[in-house]
């Protein structure tokens, strides 16, 4: 019981960090009106995915059924591979080597999602054990 | 149901498992000691291993630049910042004319535009194919045979197109090699020959880059990369070329300049040394009162222990055991979280610091690695050696009836 708190805030503040993180933390390229970067849309498509990531969260806290639990973690498992997903390939970020977006947003967006998965893929396979 | 033999090994691990909180304070403590080991190790390795690079790529023992432009100069090099400056081309050959020096090789900077190649603007650095020994011995990838009209030969961060061209003032040009990476501005820098320089010089005018009244890229240059002769010493060299040039130039010792660069790296280096003593010394002392408050607090249990049958060995092998278990894990939860952090944002690292950067090999990283480790993983066992002699020196009669 008190795990789905746990797993519920750590969702919560992954989820944050990514949906924010790349406007804030680990900001992505200055915006440039005339001739906007593909790390700002990238930016504009994690802020999507990682407030979903936070209310998947929210929802852990909320929800006392153990199959419903697991499959918000298996959502977040599969919002998590999206993360990087969107800087590595989808999206992409600016070319040069040393610009911020890659020196900076693509990394901690690798690390964030790469926690977002193992976070709620041990959680998914705890709650596969549970019985209600 | 199978029952579990009560091992030193298990016995441990169910006692660190009983006692949670103090068991994660003493693996954090442990993981902030192998955190600074580690990540420290990795970084002063990889400032010592860009000073090295940047020392190699320079190959010039003095560099001729225009006068007032030698900052300019050390910005090009170390940070690849896209900067120009020029001087007369008499220039090279009042240098040549010195007996001290052996080689002397021009070279000619531009810059490309901000929204082509690469994001930014990047140094473009002519040279002289037949004079140069400073660009053609790092090419580590050849995708042509020699060095073409046309053709441009890219720092290890320079990133093509799908068609293997890089776009300068609105047009394509082939990548020929690829030179070695060397954590400095040499890597965002892309070079080619002199007739090469000529087309970009001319569209770069079209396209709005200003060069100042006189300079054109038949009579100018941005600097001369000297290498002294045998037998002549440096300042024989700088005597000769001060002379020749009636020190209108500005002459750049390219060892002094990375004594700059490293003499501050110095400072950093000395200071990382200290904090990851500081910390190994101070987890040994917290390490050493924590188990031995503990030690002293589970004084009846061990007793019991010894009631039950458990030899004096047995007992103090169980607390290093303990010990070694919370220091290998700290040791590995403080790498991880190192290794999290200095190798994906290693370019990001050597960017803020501004001085060249090159991560470590794998055979380096690995006996960093090692050496964190073991720094880490024995601090726990030295720390606890003490409590675990007393422990199993006391009189199992005396300690059950303390307190009577």
């Amino acid at each position: 019981m008190k795990n789905k708190y746990v797993v519920g805030a750590l969702l919560l503040v992954l989820g944050l960090l990514i949906a924010f993180g790349p406007q804030s933390i680990f900001p992505v390229c200055e915006f440039n009106p005339e001739k906007p970067m593909k790390c700002n849309w990238m930016g504009k498509a994690e802020l999507g995915v990682g407030l979903v990531i936070a209310v998947i969260g929210v929802l852990q806290m909320v929800m006392d059924h153990a199959k419903v639990r697991q499959g918000l973690s298996m959502a977040a498992v599969l919002l998590g591979v999206l993360v990087p997903l969107l800087p590595l390939k989808l999206i992409g970020v600016c070319m040069n080597v040393h610009m911020r977006c890659v020196t900076l947003t693509r990394p901690a967006l690798i690390m964030l999602g790469v926690l977002t998965v193992l976070v709620g893929g041990l959680s998914a396979f705890a709650l596969n054990k549970v019985e209600k | 149901m199978q029952e579990k033999a009560l091992s030193t090994h298990r016995l441990s691990l169910l006692n660190l498992q009983r006692k949670p909180f103090r068991t994660w304070a003493l693996i954090a403590v442990v993981a902030v000691l192998s955190f600074v080991l580690f990540g420290g190790s990795v970084m002063t390795m990889s400032m010592e291993n860009g000073i090295a690079g940047l020392e190699d790529r320079l190959g010039a023992d003095i560099v001729v630049v225009p006068e007032g432009y030698d900052q300019d100069f050390e910005g090009v090099m170390i940070q690849g910042e896209p900067l120009y400056f020029f001087m007369d081309k008499a220039v090279l050959e009042q240098v040549r004319s010195c007996e001290a020096v052996e080689v002397a090789s021009p070279q000619f900077y531009l810059a490309s535009l901000n929204a082509e190649c690469c994001g930014s603007s990047v140094p473009i650095i002519g040279f002289e194919p037949e004079t140069d020994f400073t660009v053609q011995p790092w090419i580590v990838e050849q995708y042509s045979k020699g060095l073409k009209h046309g053709e441009i030969i890219v720092g290890d961060d320079i990133i093509a197109e799908e068609d293997g061209t890089v776009l300068f003032f609105g047009k394509n040009y082939k990548i020929a090699s690829r030179l070695q990476r060397t954590g400095s501005g040499v890597d965002v820098s892309c070079y080619a020959t002199m007739d090469t320089i000529a087309d970009l010089y001319v569209d770069a005018k079209e396209k709005g880059a200003y060069f100042m009244e006189g300079v054109t890229y038949e009579n100018s240059i941005s600097s001369v990369m000297v290498k002294v002769k045998e037998g002549y010493t440096l300042n024989q060299a700088l005597v000769q070329i001060r002379k020749a040039t009636e020190g209108k130039v500005e002459i750049v010792q390219t060892q002094s300049m990375i004594n700059s660069v490293g003499g501050s790296l110095g400072g950093v280096l000395s200071y990382l040394y200290v904090i990851a003593g500081v910390f190994w010394v101070l987890a040994l002392i917290l390490l050493t009162i924590v188990f031995s408050v503990t030690a002293n607090e589970r004084k009846k249990e061990f007793a019991l222990f010894r009631i039950l049958g458990a030899t004096r060995k047995r007992l103090s092998s169980l607390i290093l055991t303990e010990a070694f278990y919370i220091s290998l894990g700290g040791a590995l939860l403080g790498i991880g979280l190192a290794a999290m952090i200095v190798f994906p944002f290693s370019t990001y690292i050597g960017d803020q610091m501004g001085i060249p950067y090159l991560l470590p090999d794998m055979g380096q990283i690995l006996l960093i690695l090692l050496g964190s480790l073991v720094l880490s993983a024995i601090v726990g066992p030295l720390a606890s050696a003490h409590s675990a002699h007393k422990i199993s020196q006391a009189e199992t009669y005396h300690t059950m009836r303390e307190g009577e």
